[in-house]
């Protein structure tokens, strides 16, 4: 909130550089090398990382070890190697499984980002007031009961018995999207996107927050239109949100159950199946457990790869 | 000059109309489940869509208040207000000692950490391995259990916002604390958490919507009635006879109430509690 | 007792639910019933995980589709051997026999019989001339469903549901039961490529290709339908008996008809479902549990249940004897009694009938042949079973 915060578009301040996390980084050199301040330190991140070993870490461990055991519907009878991944993930079927993840993932991300930017800069230029009651249209889908608000959406407008099917039917058009494997995984994405958009906007709007009004000024006396000024003044101030909203999103939606659960169910046929439906239907439904922790463990996996990823991301020009 | 003003104008309107449409449609879906909730069961369905020309009425309401809704909102009330407190707290000092204390590991705590954030998002998939694990260590079906995993699955965002938040407070003010004689953890309270105000807001609000939000350990975790979150109590009305339209409307909309009070109350130190720094990596 | 009933509820199986415990803890002072309420989509893989976990419940509620992968995994009491069961009492019951798996068990007394049938609008089907004996018959029921299908109007004679999870079987199961014995062979392997399968797949997207039933058949789950029969848009549903006195309440007593499935024969077999309430082999208050299992399907409670919360009766002597029983319930518990079928409990059968439903889907959508689209749901059900 001070000076020290304001941001050039480009290279920018605080943020861990590569050498904070190295503790060779000057300006971080903190009182007194090691020794006395080594288990200050260690005591102050001991309970969370105390709590993050118990609730995250050791159990994902343990799921990983167990997709490895033979299973006898949930109770473990010994080391089963490979036959869960074998019955499980490497099937032919993944390949389809993978591709229709990754559309509606990526599908999902960029329409989210598309419509959240717009709105975010734009509410980053009108008054308070206004700016609060839209802020609070845009993440109500966001903060109402998951599992409702994708019933909600599916009805009023996607089901033939909804409103916007009523309209359509005036207007003499049809529709059925839930009927057509595109239009299927087209509403999937639109609903993934309606509920997440909300969080989306709150962080791009802070980061516009950020940007310094002089860069806008600049820009303008050097003749830049209203585009210019958000593409090179805006845009590359919020470069590290973007990229966070980005992961956060993907993480979201490649483990996300109940959208594709609610909304589609996987169909028509097998069109919008994507991996962590499989996984709940594999569990719930067909109760074959081993195979469903095997392809836990897998979309796991991807998930590490990409938080990699995403740090490297982070981390990068700081 | 005129020219381009008009234009701005132009496309200011065309902007205000755009966004005032999507906003319709934004919340269409939830507009309608407000409207079904204070319908009578026989208006609920139909076609074309009834809109008016039905007597509103509290019955889902009450069936929902008479139901598990209402200890369920106060029990989730108790967990999400428990864990934003004590994340808060968990949160600052970690942070803390990862801005502005030199600690051997601090490198690999701080990856470890940013590595939670999408493990925290996997968690229903890996449902039934975590349901043994926590099991074997009997931590199922305490009043404790679900506080603990929320804190687990909400802390690694929290931390990350509040370290973010302090970066951005510069050194020199430590210095003047600890020249006016402040021990570290003095200059933590007094000097450093003030400044970061916002920030703590926003950690705060982000762990409170996470935890009353939370669906999966919450319907898997405990089996207590009396310990169950008010997401599971309201896919209780999705039941064997059907879709409950009236009840599982009207309690996702008790559900929602509290959450837009406290955005609403709160919602302004939000965008400046980003700004402050927290979100820039 | 785990259960999806709830007993703090006001819908009336809760309340009756509710009842039943007050009466039997205040007559067996000592014993307390703790009833967890739990979402019924995730019942049966909560039991599964639990019984491994060591912390099962005493009694659990198994919904019949999935009662033969609980029985694999043998952790329920068989409860033919206990005291609380008399042969003398369970011959009564409508449910017990067909329950036993190679001799042994049942493992569960039946609670909430469902008999699979036709909802249809009564209003829809006078307008249209008709009424419930015109669907008697095969031929019958197909001219009266298109005579229903009013393109005008959008509405459709005969609603379907082929997409799950779990879904409800459709019209082709019991059309296929007219002329074989089981959807499965004696060993338990999937039995619906025969020619009378392959007809009835035909019969029914028939329907759907000549606009009776709508295509999107195809996506729906069954809670679609009963959104779409409430809604007016379909005048015949293939549904769930349970589901009548919900439909009623929706949109009035006067609208709603049940009628069983049409029927070449009288004594082919019908596809019921239901719960079955079972006593884990781990529980430590065996005996109190099986007591109050035996005490839910008691002569006094059974009435209740009939009575209170419109369920079909699961013993024969209530049949029999309450006059004040609705006919749909008459007439679905008759069935029941006479002529349910259910798949084999010996081995796994989790899955079957979204397997069926989706050959039809392929015929639908991608305009499989009905033979190929079978052929390639047995082997895919065949494949994950041996597994």
């Amino acid at each position: 909130m001070t000076g020290a915060a304001r941001i050039q578009p480009v290279t920018h301040p605080p943020g861990p550089s590569r050498n904070a996390l190295k503790g060779t980084d000057p300006g971080r050199r903190g009182r007194g090398a090691n020794g006395s301040t080594g288990w200050f330190g260690a005591a102050l991140v001991a309970p969370a990382c105390l709590v993050l070993l118990i609730v995250l870490v050791l159990p994902s461990l343990f799921a990983f070890a167990y997709s490895f055991l033979k299973l006898n519907y949930t109770a473990p009878q010994g080391f089963g190697g490979l036959t869960n991944w074998n019955r499980a993930v490497f099937q032919p079927e993944m390949v389809g499984l993978l591709v229709r993840t990754a559309v509606f993932v990526a599908g999902s991300v960029a329409l989210t980002i598309a419509v959240s930017l717009p709105i975010a800069h734009f509410l980053d230029r009108i008054g308070n007031r206004i700016s609060t009651i839209l802020q609070l249209v845009v993440i109500i889908p966001w903060v109402m009961s998951s599992i409702v608000a994708a019933l909600l959406f599916r009805w009023t407008m996607l089901e033939n018995i909804g409103i916007v099917s009523f309209i359509a039917e005036h207007l003499g058009a049809g529709w059925d999207p839930l009927l057509s494997p595109t239009q299927s995984m087209i509403s999937m994405i639109v609903v993934a996107s309606w509920r997440t958009a909300g969080f989306a906007v709150l962080l791009l709007l802070a980061g516009f927050k950020g940007v310094d009004r002089q860069l806008y000024e600049s820009a303008r006396i050097d003749g830049a239109s209203r585009f210019q000024e958000f593409r090179y003044v805006a845009l590359p101030g919020i470069r590290t949100q973007l990229i966070i909203v980005t992961v956060v999103l993907f993480m979201s939606n490649l483990n996300n159950v109940e959208v594709p659960l609610t909304v589609t169910n996987g169909g028509p046929g097998d069109a919008t199946m994507v991996l962590p439906l499989r996984i709940y239907e594999l569990a719930f439904s067909k109760f074959d457990f081993g195979g469903a922790t095997a392809m836990a463990a897998a979309a796991m996996l991807l998930n590490v790869a990409l938080v990699v990823v995403y740090l490297r991301l982070t981390f990068r020009k700081r | 000059m005129k020219e381009t003003k008009q234009r701005a104008g132009a496309v200011r309107w065309l902007t205000g109309v755009g966004l005032f449409g999507l906003a319709l449609v934004n919340l269409l879906p939830i507009a309608w489940g407000g409207l079904t909730s204070i319908k009578p069961a026989n208006a609920v369905l139909g076609y074309p869509p009834i809109i008016v020309g039905f007597e509103p009425t509290w019955d889902s309401y009450r069936t929902a208040l008479g139901g598990s809704a209402w200890p369920a909102l106060k029990i989730s009330l108790f967990y999400s207000v428990v864990v934003t407190v004590l994340g808060l707290v968990i949160a600052v000092l970690c942070a803390y000692a990862l801005d502005r204390i030199e600690f051997r590991f601090r490198r690999v705590i701080l990856f470890v950490i940013v590595a939670c954030i999408p493990l925290s998002m996997g968690a229903a998939t890996l449902l039934i391995p975590n349901y043994i694990y926590f099991s074997s260590l009997n931590l199922v079906n305490h009043w404790f259990t679900l506080p603990l995993i929320y804190l687990g699955l909400n802390l690694p965002l929290a931390t990350w916002v509040m370290k973010g938040s302090m970066e951005s407070v510069p050194r020199e003010l430590d210095e003047a604390g600890r020249v006016d004689g402040a021990s570290r953890m003095g200059v933590l309270f007094r000097v450093i958490l003030p400044v970061c105000k916002p920030g703590l807001v926003a950690a705060g609000l982000f762990m409170f919507i996470g935890c009353w939000n939370e669906f999966v350990a919450g319907s898997v975790m405990v089996t207590d009635p009396g310990l169950r979150p008010i997401q599971v109590a309201i896919y209780q009305y999705i039941s064997v006879l059907g879709r409950q339209w009236g009840p599982l409307t009207a309690a996702a909309t008790l559900a929602v109430v509290p959450i837009l009070v406290v955005v609403i109350a709160l919602g302004r130190y939000l965008i400046s509690g980003l700004t402050s720094g927290a979100v820039k990596g | 007792m785990w259960t999806f009933l709830d007993p703090t509820a006001s819908d009336p199986r809760s309340q009756v639910l509710a009842s039943i415990i007050k009466s039997f803890e205040a007559d067996n002072p000592g014993v307390t019933i703790q009833v967890v309420s739990k979402p019924y989509q995730t019942l049966t893989s909560a039991f599964l995980s639990a019984a491994t976990a060591g912390n099962a419940p005493d009694i659990t509620w198994t919904v019949l589709d999935d009662l033969s992968t609980v029985v694999g995994q043998n952790s329920l009491v068989d409860l033919s051997s206990s005291g609380a069961f008399p042969a003398s009492d369970t011959s009564d019951f409508s449910v017990w026999d067909q329950l036993k798996v190679n001799g042994k068990g049942p493992y569960g007394v039946v609670m909430s019989l469902n008999y699979f049938g036709l909802l249809y609008r009564t209003d829809l089907l006078k307008k249209a001339g008709l009424t419930a004996n015109d669907l008697s018959t095969w031929d019958g029921f197909a001219s009266a469903v298109k005579k229903l299908t009013d393109s005008a109007t959008g509405v459709t004679g005969f609603g379907q549901a082929y997409a799950g999870p779990q879904g409800d079987p459709q019209i082709m199961v019991p059309m296929t039961l007219d002329s074989q014995d089981s959807m499965f062979t004696s060993d338990g392997k999937a039995n619906w490529d025969t020619q009378a399968a392959v007809a009835a797949l035909k019969y029914e997207t028939d329907l759907v290709s000549s606009g009776a039933t709508s295509k999107s058949a195809a996506q729906w789950q069954p809670n679609d339908l009963y959104d779409q029969f409430a809604a007016g848009r379909i005048a015949i549903i293939n549904g769930a008996s349970t589901r009548v006195s919900t439909m009623q309440g929706q949109i009035g007593a006067d609208k709603v008809g049940y009628a069983p499935y049409p029927s070449t024969t009288g004594t082919a077999g019908r596809m019921f479902s239901g719960w079955s309430v079972g006593v884990w082999q781990g529980s430590k208050n065996k005996e109190a549990a099986e007591k109050f299992v035996a005490y839910l399907a008691s002569k006094d409670s059974d009435k209740l249940w009939a009575d209170k919360a419109g369920q079909i009766p699961g013993r024969k002597s209530t049949l029999e004897s309450d006059t004040s029983l609705p006919d749909y319930i008459k007439t679905a518990a008759e069935g029941v009694a006479k002529n349910g079928w259910r798949p084999p409990l010996d081995v796994s059968t989790a899955g079957w009938i979204d397997d069926v439903n989706e050959a039809a889907q392929n015929v639908v959508l991608n305009g499989q042949a009905p033979e190929a689209a079978l052929k390639a749901s047995v082997e895919k059900f065949n494949a994950a079973q041996s597994k």
